[in-house]
């Protein structure tokens, strides 16, 4: 980023030892860290001893992309004195396809996304991980949500039947 | 060393609720309340005690920082060991490699119609499924609301405008007369109530989603029928109607549903019945209805559940005059605390001003409504208004569920969420279930 120079730059370490030098103002979209950083200041190398590299790079992807975004509707809003609804409009939906193409991944990586997000904090990250695990869930069978999340069914085939038969409509394909 | 850890313990215990508060603001719900709700239920012992799924709360905040500690190498060994499910504590983990609370998170965010899926999945999601605990936290949020209807030539079934999906319901174990009379209805909490008569009595019954089963309810304090009535929180307000001796009351009661009992509320300033009631903004309203005379009101009232007061509003209701003592109670129903009105004689939906107490047009209804207000229905459900109404289809006369976002584009027309054949052209009860 162009004024990068300006700012206060943070290294971030992952568990596997890699270093990831960041903008405090990416830095801070993680609340964990933010409060690190109000705590004490003086702070420019952030151990995360949780957090591997591979998810590291993901969250700060996240992060810059999001605080990037954020960045370019305050200075349109600052240039035109009012911000356009329709360009606004048009900006949310870029990011939402965005974070939609990023919530691209096998269920390992989501998992371990989520695990970060929920240690560091990234609220909007923490709640598009969450709903793309609720969306491995809905409208699929019993088979397919334990398949997806290696769960072991210790269901007898009577009990199982038993369910089954409660509420048949919920074992057909919707409209 | 120590103090950073103390502090990332707190950081982790803290994310939880911002993202709770979080969503709840995107919901654009009352934010603390329901916050201080979930929290309270989250951590208060004796929901833990009551709760059969409680011992799993107990464990969550201690499942969360251990998996949180955990870096990707440990995990991958947690899918394993919660693969083999030999191990006690592999056997209590829902999604395996995600903290409890997360899991629970996720299964809330998901469809309602899914949960008899999930409850076939594996012991530990049947029992989670059975404990009805996922139905609570999803009222919470105010995650998904479901639509119960009821018609002429059809049984009670549930609608789910997320997936649009049917769910039938088992027929109510009651007697020929209540199966013929007058019937009104009420989502509140997980339940379904049904107000209508058998032989000898007023009786109420009562279907549990959790329980998927139709038992008879606890009667109110002073039965009545033709009442208005809403539910917020797991709790029902009924105020005015007619009781057996046709007598119009100003009597109120509130029915909770986590006890299933009735408790008296003050008196309404005006007796009326056939009024319509709905809650906007934490407050129940009952607005319009009829006098003892058969006058028609062109007042609300307005019942603070802090102080326990009706404040009455004049001129509320100046929409369409209520002239014949048949006609159906106003349609009125609100979306994001904000009230709409559905005028059968103008065949449009108004909004109502909270400042200056006036209503303008602002859509046409998607078909003509019946002269008497009768055998439609004018429900909000999510961010969506619902009309329900009697409509000749392909091979039979069946019921067509309109939706139309009021906050949307305004040029964007009504869309058909469903249309049901064989279900006869009357719609008889119509309850929105929020969940």
């Amino acid at each position: 980023m162009a004024r990068s120079s300006t700012e206060n730059m943070i290294t971030l370490m992952s568990s596997d030892g890699e270093e990831f030098m960041v903008t405090e103002k990416v830095a801070r979209e993680c609340t964990t860290i933010r409060n690190m950083l109000e705590d004490d200041c003086v702070i420019t190398n952030i151990p995360l001893p949780n957090v591997t590299s591979d998810i590291l790079s993901m969250v700060i992807e996240y992060c810059m992309e999001h605080v990037a975004a954020a960045e370019k509707a305050a200075a349109e809003t600052a240039e035109k004195g009012s911000s356009s609804a329709p360009a606004a409009a048009k900006a949310n939906k870029d990011l939402e396809e965005w974070d939609k193409a990023f919530m691209n991944v096998d269920v390992y990586t989501l998992c371990d996304l989520i695990l970060a997000a929920n240690y560091l904090n990234v609220s909007g990250l923490l709640d598009l991980t969450i709903q793309t695990a609720a969306n491995l869930i809905k409208g699929k069978s019993p088979e397919q949500i334990r398949k997806t999340f290696h769960i072991q069914n210790d269901l007898s085939l009577e009990e199982e039947e038993k369910i089954r038969s409660q509420t048949p409509w919920a074992f057909e394909k919707s409209e | 060393m120590d103090n950073s850890r103390v502090c990332q313990f707190k950081n982790l215990i803290i994310a939880r609720i911002t993202i709770l508060l979080h969503l709840l603001k995107t919901l654009g719900g009352d934010p603390y309340a329901l916050h201080i709700n979930i929290l309270a239920y989250l951590l208060s012992p004796a929901n833990i005690l009551s709760n059969a799924f409680g011992k799993l709360l107990t464990n969550i905040s201690v499942a969360r920082l251990d998996s949180s500690m955990h870096p990707r190498k440990n995990i991958s060994k947690q899918y394993s060991k919660c693969h083999k499910g030999s191990d006690e504590q592999s056997a209590n983990c829902l999604l395996p490699g995600l903290p409890e609370e997360v899991a629970l998170e996720c299964l809330t965010l998901a469809s309602r119609s899914n949960y008899p899926a999930l409850a076939c999945v594996s012991r530990r999601f049947r029992s989670l499924i059975s404990s009805g605990y996922l139905y609570k936290l999803r009222q919470k949020l105010g995650i998904q609301e479901w639509i119960f209807v009821s018609t002429a030539d059809m049984p009670w079934e549930g609608f789910d405008p997320m997936i649009r999906r049917w769910m039938p319901m088992p027929p109510i174990p009651c007697d020929d007369c209540f199966k013929m009379a007058d019937k009104e209805s009420l989502a509140v909490g997980t339940q379904l109530l049904v107000f209508g008569r058998e032989t000898s009595e007023l009786a109420i019954w009562m279907y549990s989603l959790v329980t998927k089963e139709w038992s008879r309810a606890r009667p109110m304090l002073h039965g009545r029928c033709l009442f208005g009535s809403a539910s917020l929180n797991g709790v029902a307000i009924l105020a005015g109607g007619v009781d057996p001796k046709g007598r119009v009351l100003n009597l109120a009661e509130m029915y909770n549903s986590e006890t299933g009992t009735w408790k008296p509320l003050p008196g309404l300033n005006v007796a009326r019945r056939s009024s319509a009631g709905f809650f906007m903004d934490g407050k129940f309203y009952v607005i319009g209805g009829l006098t003892q005379d058969g006058q028609s009101l062109t007042c609300g009232e307005e019942f603070d559940l802090e102080t326990s007061v009706w404040r009455r509003i004049m001129n509320i209701y100046p929409v369409g005059v209520q002239v014949n003592p048949c006609q159906s109670p106003p349609l009125m129903a609100v979306v994001n605390h904000q009230l709409y009105a559905a005028d059968k004689d103008l065949n449009v939906v108004k909004k109502y001003n909270k400042e200056d107490n006036t209503w303008n047009v602002v859509k046409n209804l998607p078909v003509q409504a019946s002269p008497t207000g009768w055998g439609m229905a004018f429900r909000g459900c999510g961010d969506r208004l619902i009309v329900i109404t009697g409509q000749r289809l392909v091979y039979s006369e069946g019921i067509v569920i309109h939706g139309w976002l009021p906050e949307g584009d305004p040029h964007e027309t009504w869309e058909i969420l469903s249309a049901r054949e064989r279900a006869g052209m009357f719609v008889q009860n119509c309850a929105i279930m929020g969940c």
